[in-house]
């Protein structure tokens, strides 16, 4: 409600005025060369997972190009493992040949044959274990006069000291069951209130005004070298079981990120705004999404995590 | 007429009326009119022959007078003043211009000085008029009225010409023997108020006046003219149409003066700093004309006495109030009504002047939604009050207020809520509740002024002020739980608040000199968040939470000394210094500032100026867009954040074409340091981040000429304007480190005003304006954006936008004409004004901002194309009654 009075103000004040009108102008944009874009997103034990395009005019309307004749050289922890044709027809591309350990290197570079080469260097971060994982059950009165139950779970966990962290605290809801003894599953992501300090970093200003939700992600700046237990309410509606299941897991993941995977994670939360509302509304700035590819654009970035989960019965 | 007090001293008198010397007051002293010899060698008589051949004059004067059978002048041609003093240096005289008749009268020894002092004001409203010129005519000397319209000027004793003119008034002019320090205050008639008769005019010489470069002082007959949007007169929409400033946008009332954002100006209502300046977003501003006395605009060239902000100052002067009758005035608009009045508490002795202006679609809205379950309003108001006392001769007190608010609210969840009995009540009960969240922003300034005059020559104003601009959400909710009735209220405010203490000395020991010193310290209280959390319980004791947001305690001092003098009599200079400090949470901040402007008289009409002033800023306006929000915060420099710093140099050239008609052109070059803007990937919305982390600092440059032909009197006045300018910032975290066009930099900016008055009370007016587009950063491109593995919520779009550049493209160029027309009649109430307009007249649809849009075909393929969002884009009428009485 607080936020959508800034912006029913927003809206009202322009109806208000009304006074408005909108047409298609032509603006000669700068032809810009289209860049190469790579994404990867690199998981200890796993295979390697490609993404490559290229960029166009923002005046296309499909989201990508692909890129005919490309290719890719992979170095992990500085040992070349090849080079290797990359495929035109899929948006991504699978290659098991290759796995990671956590504390990987991994460099890759990636050209069009005759065209520009891209270059991304990246790195697998340990794990971080999850130390300890306490639950309780709590009911809360909101101001709307609605009570709320919700599982108070603790999360526990020591940051390195001597080098900076990006984590994000991820909750997975899983369902089992059978339908007509076929098995029966749902996955859902866990929207939980992220009231933590540690999600909030700094005295923010206005904890009235309801800030961008950045999904869990957060950084050790208050908790560098230290145990921090977390703690974290999940809505007990995501504890009711549905009509065919039977069993229901819910997974606290602790993830441990690059600054490059929670620079552009981050980045594209500010671009979007308030459920996409001032993305693309010119009275705000626009943002620039991170990028960690030299010569080009997307993220490679390894991650790793850590997992704990709570399993009920019917 | 001039209004003479004596004092005791009965010596002094007047000897003709300025009416006697009507015919002969055609616009310029004949000691000002050029002549020209043959020869630099002659006789004294020879060159006095000359003159009053080629003059058409008569000298008289006493066989004292010193005579050279052989002199040799240093030049051939030059005034007959300056001829004259050179012909008689060897006998010091006076010269006295009497009709067509010049007496030339030696000084017998060295004259005594005495000093004239008194205010300067309307003869009508007793307002003071600010900036009025006095001076004595035959011996240019003169001073100019200060902010209080006082003024005090020595002069030799003998008899003097003492001349008062104001632009838009009609000049004064008294011949008086000065024996002794005398007190005349002059009660100067509008020209407006003179309908029948011919005006008479002079043109004030430009010796006389003070250096003021890069300074426009607007006159509010013209402000009052200015056609607006749904005919809301509006003072900040008129100084956005000078040369060097500019609007940002459409509508809106933002400031950008010479390459500087909109926290870079120090808006001053009665010496007391003002924070925000608009409502609604900006579309109008917080200034009630009805209560405006003076304003002037300050972008370079600034005197010591300022400081604070590093591009501009609009120093504001409200009415004082009438000490003689009840005036009022009362005007009817289609967005609002305003309603002025004005008298005496006690007469010739304390004065007051209050204003408000509130608007009303508030009541329409709640007609219409009488029967909804959801009632929403929006409303403003402005009021401002002023009251004066005269303590005595010497002293004055003036106490003064503004309050402003805009109040957005939305009611909802109408519910008859049963309460249970208790111990207190023992029957139950059913009672009225409803939701309520609003959202709003407003201002309050007091201030308390005591005017003290030491001696003669000493002005002194000692100012206690306090500021508060608050911004608020919030939000209340009822709900009922087993017999039990809960109140919850969130509210959510930021702001600042300052505590200000000042005092102003005026000291103008002789014509030459006008030293001004002063002190402030500031007690700056800013709020960057503060939540309060009640709850109200019938059940249980109440909750009362108050968390966030602590308070930043920031003093602030400042002190400054000035001097106005001539060092030759071309060559007239105000050079000062002005040093601030700054406390943050750990350090201090100072800065000392020399401040210089000079003008050289090339002639009586034409001038050379030039001025170099350093300006520093210890708080800005951390903005959430480009609009103006009521979330935008204003935050204090901190130990990593350093204060923004200007330099700015301009040179001009000044002609005056007649009595309040002057054409000026003006170059400047500004460089900006530590300036700050947003990093590139972060939002004011971003409240996980310290609002240190989110800004990055730089450097900037602003540089351009500006014209300005500025007619302020006649049927006939307004001025064009015409800037042509470039303003660059370079930060190392934003557009790759490389130079990019500020967000507010214009090429071109063009604005005519132009207004006739015709004789049965009709004026007529229209603007028009041009502007080159506004930069603009465009994404040029778009690339694949994946779903990330570990994201909770859809991000709506499949592809990222790649910003190549800042700032790289313009929106199309902004053109608008404006027209107005006032009906005013004469009643016998007093008077009455029809007032009519249309705004943007043509229909120009000017862009408001850009965006890029899908559409789908007719064939059912998606375009996509950049689209434009106009504001205004037809014709709107306004129209507004008014009376006065």
């Amino acid at each position: 409600m607080r936020w959508s009075i800034i912006k029913y103000s927003l809206i009202v004040s322009f109806l208000l005025l009304m006074l408005s009108c909108e047409k298609d102008i032509l603006i000669e944009l700068n032809d810009q060369p289209d860049k190469l874009v790579m994404y990867s997103f690199i998981y200890p034990d796993s295979a390697l997972s490609l993404h490559f395009s290229k960029s166009q005019s923002i005046l296309s309307v499909p989201s990508y190009k692909q890129v005919e004749n490309a290719r890719f050289r992979i170095s992990i922890n500085g040992v070349n493992q090849g080079t290797y044709i990359l495929p035109s027809d899929t948006v991504w591309s699978n290659w098991k040949e290759f796995t990671f350990s956590k504390g990987d290197d991994i460099v890759i570079e990636a050209f069009e044959r005759e065209g520009d080469t891209i270059l991304v260097e990246s790195y697998l971060p340990g794990e971080i274990p999850i130390e300890k994982m306490d639950t309780s059950t709590i009911n809360y009165s909101y101001t709307d006069g609605i009570q709320m139950s919700y599982l108070k779970t603790k999360v526990s966990f020591s940051d390195p000291l001597a080098e900076e962290d990006y984590y994000q605290l991820y909750i997975i809801r899983e369902g089992y069951g059978m339908i007509n003894n076929e098995p029966y599953y749902t996955r859902d992501v866990v929207d939980y209130d992220k009231d933590d300090p540690i999600f909030l970093q700094k005295d923010q200003s206005g904890s009235l005004l309801q800030g961008l939700n950045f999904q869990g992600l957060f950084t050790d700046e208050l908790v560098n070298g230290i145990t921090y237990t977390i703690n974290v309410n999940i809505p007990k509606d995501y504890l009711f079981f549905d009509y065919y299941e039977d069993k229901i897991k819910i997974s606290l993941y602790l993830y441990h990120h690059t600054y490059d995977y929670y620079s552009y994670f981050r980045s594209k939360v500010i671009s979007a705004g308030y459920d996409g509302f001032y993305e693309g509304l010119p009275i705000f700035d626009p943002n620039q999404i991170h990028n960690n590819i030299d010569g080009g654009l997307g993220l490679v970035s390894g991650m790793s995590f850590d997992v704990d989960s709570i399993v009920l019965y019917q | 007429m001039p209004k003479l007090e004596n004092l005791g001293y009965k010596n002094i008198f007047i000897i003709l009326l300025i009416q006697l010397f009507a015919l002969q007051l055609n616009g310029q002293n004949v000691l000002y009119e050029e002549v020209s010899f043959d020869t630099t060698k002659a006789s004294t008589a020879y060159f006095l022959k000359s003159i009053e051949d080629q003059a058409n004059v008569v000298f008289s004067y006493s066989n004292m007078l010193c005579f050279e059978e052989s002199i040799e002048l240093s030049r051939s041609s030059a005034t007959i003043r300056e001829i004259l003093n050179e012909l008689f240096i060897k006998c010091p005289s006076s010269f006295l211009v009497r009709g067509n008749k010049i007496i030339i009268q030696p000084y017998e020894g060295i004259p005594g000085k005495h000093v004239i002092r008194g205010y300067i004001r309307d003869a009508k409203s007793k307002e003071a008029l600010i900036q009025a010129n006095i001076y004595d005519e035959d011996q240019l000397l003169g001073t100019v009225s200060n902010n209080f319209g006082f003024y005090s000027l020595t002069l030799p004793a003998g008899y003097t010409r003492l001349n008062c003119s104001y632009v838009g008034y009609e000049h004064q002019e008294m011949l008086i023997d000065l024996q002794s320090d005398t007190v005349i205050h002059f009660d100067m008639i509008a020209d407006s108020e003179i309908r029948e008769i011919s005006i008479i005019k002079s043109k004030v010489p430009n010796k006389v006046k003070s250096t003021r470069t890069g300074t426009v002082d607007l006159p509010i007959e013209q402000i009052k003219n200015v056609p607006v949007f749904l005919g809301e007169v509006d003072l900040v929409k008129s100084i956005q149409l000078l040369p060097g400033i500019q609007s940002g946008g459409e509508g809106l009332s933002a400031l950008y003066v010479r390459g500087g954002g909109p926290d870079q100006n120090m808006v001053l209502m009665d010496d007391v700093p003002v924070y925000n300046v608009g409502h609604l977003l900006g579309f109008f501003s917080i200034f009630n004309a009805d209560a405006v006395n003076h304003v002037s605009v300050v972008k370079g060239g600034f005197p010591a006495r300022y400081g604070g902000r590093l591009s501009s100052v609009v120093d504001i002067r409200m009415y004082d109030g009438n000490d003689q009758e009840f005036k009022g005035l009362a005007s009817i608009g289609v967005l609002s009504s305003r309603v002025a009045a004005e008298g005496p508490l006690i007469k010739d002795k304390s004065s007051f002047s209050v204003s408000i202006r509130r608007t009303y679609m508030d009541i329409f809205t709640g007609l219409l939604q009488l029967n909804d379950n959801n009632k929403s309003r929006f409303y403003f108001y402005d009021f401002n009050s002023k009251f004066n006392l005269k303590l005595g001769y010497k002293d004055r007190i003036y106490v003064s207020s503004y309050l402003g608010k805009d109040q957005y609210d939305l009611q909802y969840n109408f519910q008859n809520i049963e309460i249970s009995a208790n111990e207190t009540n023992t029957s139950r009960q059913v009672v009225e509740a409803y939701d309520e969240s609003d959202i709003g922003w407003k201002n309050a300034v007091f201030s308390s002024r005591w005017n003290h005059i030491f001696g003669e020559k000493v002005f002194v104003n000692t100012t206690a002020s306090y500021s508060d601009y608050q911004f608020y959400i919030g939000q209340k909710v009822n709900y009922q739980s087993d017999g039990d009735w809960t109140v919850v209220n969130q509210n959510y405010y930021s702001g600042i608040k300052d505590y200000t203490l000042k005092t102003d000395w005026d000291y103008i020991p002789r014509p030459a000199h006008y030293f001004r010193f002063g002190a402030s310290l500031t007690a700056h209280n800013f709020y960057p968040g503060i939540d309060v959390y009640l709850q109200e319980n019938t059940g249980s004791e109440a909750i009362d939470t108050t968390y966030g947001g602590n308070r930043m305690f920031r003093p602030e001092l400042r002190l400054y000394v000035e001097d106005d003098f001539n060092l030759t009599d071309n060559l007239r200079l105000n050079i000062g210094g002005h040093f601030s400090a700054f406390q943050t949470e750990s350090k201090y901040y100072w800065s000392a500032e020399p401040r210089f402007s000079a003008r050289y008289l090339i002639n009586d009409r034409m001038s050379v100026k030039a001025a170099y002033s350093h300006m520093t800023q210890y708080m800005h306006l951390l903005r959430t867009s480009s609009v103006s929000m009521p979330t935008d915060m204003w935050l204090p420099v901190s130990d990593e954040i350093k204060p923004m710093r200007a330099t700015q140099t301009a040179f001009g050239w000044e002609y005056e074409i007649g009595k309040g008609f002057g054409l000026s052109i003006e170059a400047y070059y500004k460089s900006f340091s530590d300036i700050l803007a947003y990093k590139e990937s972060t939002s004011y919305f971003d409240f996980t981040s310290d609002w240190r982390n989110k800004l990055t600092a730089g450097d900037g440059e602003s540089k351009g000429i500006e014209f300005l032909l500025h007619k302020k009197t006649g049927s006939l006045s307004g001025w064009f304007g015409y800037t042509y300018s470039k303003t660059i910032n370079q930060f190392e975290e934003l557009n790759n480190g490389n130079p990019f066009p500020a967000d507010f930099d214009r090429t071109h900016d063009a604005s005519l005003f132009l207004m006739y008055r015709f004789k049965k009370g009709i004026t007529l007016s229209g603007t028009w304006t041009f502007g080159t587009g506004s930069p603009i950063t465009l994404p040029e491109t778009k690339y694949y954006a994946p779903d990330l593995p570990t994201q909770e919520n859809e991000f709506d779009t499949k592809y990222n936008q790649y910003i190549s550049e800042r700032n790289s493209y313009r929106m199309p160029n902004f053109h608008r004409l404006d027209m107005g027309v006032n009906f005013e009649k004469e009643k016998p109430y007093g008077s009455r004004v029809w007032s009519f307009g249309l705004l943007n007249a043509y229909g120009r649809q000017n862009p408001f901002f850009l965006y890029f849009s899908d559409t789908e075909q007719d064939n059912g393929d998606i375009k996509r194309s950049l689209k434009q969002f106009s504001l205004f884009p037809f014709p709107i009428p306004y129209a507004r009654f008014t009376i006065q009485f």
